[in-house]
């Protein structure tokens, strides 16, 4: 009965209230905030490109420097942007290790559109490849900034404040990319009718 | 004529994210306007194929996947024995607590600056013995010889809780990704990676090092 109702309070409390109670000496409340967000921090940097070993390390990293700086991160700064920052500032350095070579040219993605009147479905697994072959080419913080916004539906003033950018300027380079991709679909959107 | 949409409110249009008000106006302006009523249906479009089913998350690692990432998590970090944490709160101010060790490191490399090209570089014969990154397998090795180093031939504290307090605040702004943040980040260099390496013992040192000024 008690560890019922404790259980619904934990899974009340807001990560600020989280935060402070870990602050306060309940340390290990630190493991719900890393089951709430191991998942979406994984998935995250799997959608930046990175493989699974690498992301693994990383979701793993990004929790261990999250604690050992909490104390600085201030009240009224969203813990789950924060996470998110940490991880992509990890993850910079590994595509400043990577050679951009490895980037598939454009001709070879052949069409990469779902159309509607198509008869037959493209395969999901294909459309992934091609849309990860796009975001490939997206400058990082572009690709960033579409991640957050796109496949973790964030809000775009937590989008800017994980990426380091002012809320228009999140708006800007979200509005270039997205421009870029659409160029980049353009010529095989009129391939296909 | 120019355009009332700039990108902001466009993209604000496209997310769902506009005022109502907002939103008619735009609406009513991509009616009028072929070239807004050509980018929106553009950009709408690459919106509808990245949520579609090539959004989907790619491959998940099976459930005990999050169990192992979790528990090795707990064990670096809320598993570990709070005598550090207890001893910093003795000596620093709060906010400087948890940054310390972090701080301690990029210490380092602000004063291999100031020695190597800033204001304090040195003629040959003082040249204090700071040990190259590059040169040593361990980076807590080298910050921890590097700081004995400090202290042996500098007796500059005061320099040195400066050079630690500008090093600490680039430390948080780097940590939450503001600009000047990678300012002092070599490439593939991570502060928490060398300290991982340093044993206890070392570990005393940097703390009596880093905080006793
Ligand atoms: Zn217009």
């Amino acid at each position: 009965m008690k560890s019922q109702r404790e259980g619904r309070d934990l899974y009340q409390m807001s990560d600020e209230q989280l935060i402070l109670a870990i602050e306060r000496g309940e340390r290990d409340k630190f493991g719900l905030l890393v089951e709430s967000y191991q998942r979406r921090i994984y998935r995250f940097l799997r959608n930046m490109g990175l493989d699974h070993d690498e992301a693994a390390d990383i979701t793993q990293n990004t929790f261990i420097l999250a604690y050992k700086n909490l104390g600085s991160i201030q009240r009224n700064k969203c813990f789950r942007s924060w996470l998110f920052t940490i991880a992509a500032n990890q993850a910079r350095n590994y595509f400043r290790k990577r050679s951009r070579q490895r980037q598939v040219p454009l001709d070879d993605l052949g069409p990469l559109a779902v159309d509607e009147n198509q008869s037959l479905p493209v395969e999901r697994g294909q459309l992934r490849e091609r849309l990860e072959a796009l975001l490939d080419r997206l400058p990082l913080k572009q690709r960033q900034v579409v991640v957050m916004r796109v496949f973790e539906q964030l809000p775009f003033d937590e989008v800017a404040l994980a990426c380091g950018l002012g809320l228009s300027n999140a708006k800007v380079t979200y509005h270039r990319a997205m421009k870029k991709l659409a160029g980049w679909l353009g010529p095989s959107l009129s391939e296909i009718s | 004529m120019k355009c009332p949409i700039d990108e902001t409110l466009m993209i604000d249009y496209l997310e769902g994210c506009c005022e109502p008000g907002a939103a008619a106006q735009v609406r009513s302006h991509l009616e009028q306007c072929p070239a807004c009523r050509r980018e929106y249906e553009e950009l709408a479009g690459v919106r509808r194929m990245m949520a579609g089913p090539a959004a989907g998350p790619p491959d998940e690692p099976p459930e005990s996947f999050w169990a192992e990432n979790a528990r090795v998590v707990a064990e670096a970090t809320y598993l570990q024995p709070a005598r550090l944490e207890r001893r910093w709160a003795l000596r620093l101010p709060r906010a400087a607590m948890t940054g310390t060790l972090a701080a301690a490191a990029v210490l380092l490399l602000t004063l291999t600056w100031l020695f190597e090209s800033g204001p304090f570089s040195p003629g040959p014969e003082t040249v204090p013995a700071v040990v190259s990154l590059e040169d040593t397998p361990s980076v807590g090795q080298a910050l921890q010889d590097s700081l004995w180093m400090l202290w042996r031939e500098m007796q500059e504290f005061e320099m040195a809780a400066k050079a630690l307090e500008s090093a600490y605040a680039l430390q948080l702004e780097s940590d939450s990704g503001a600009a000047g943040g990678e300012l002092l980040y070599p490439s593939d260099y991570t502060v928490y990676d060398g300290l991982q390496d340093l044993n206890d013992e070392q570990v005393d040192q940097v703390i009596f090092l880093a905080a006793g000024y």
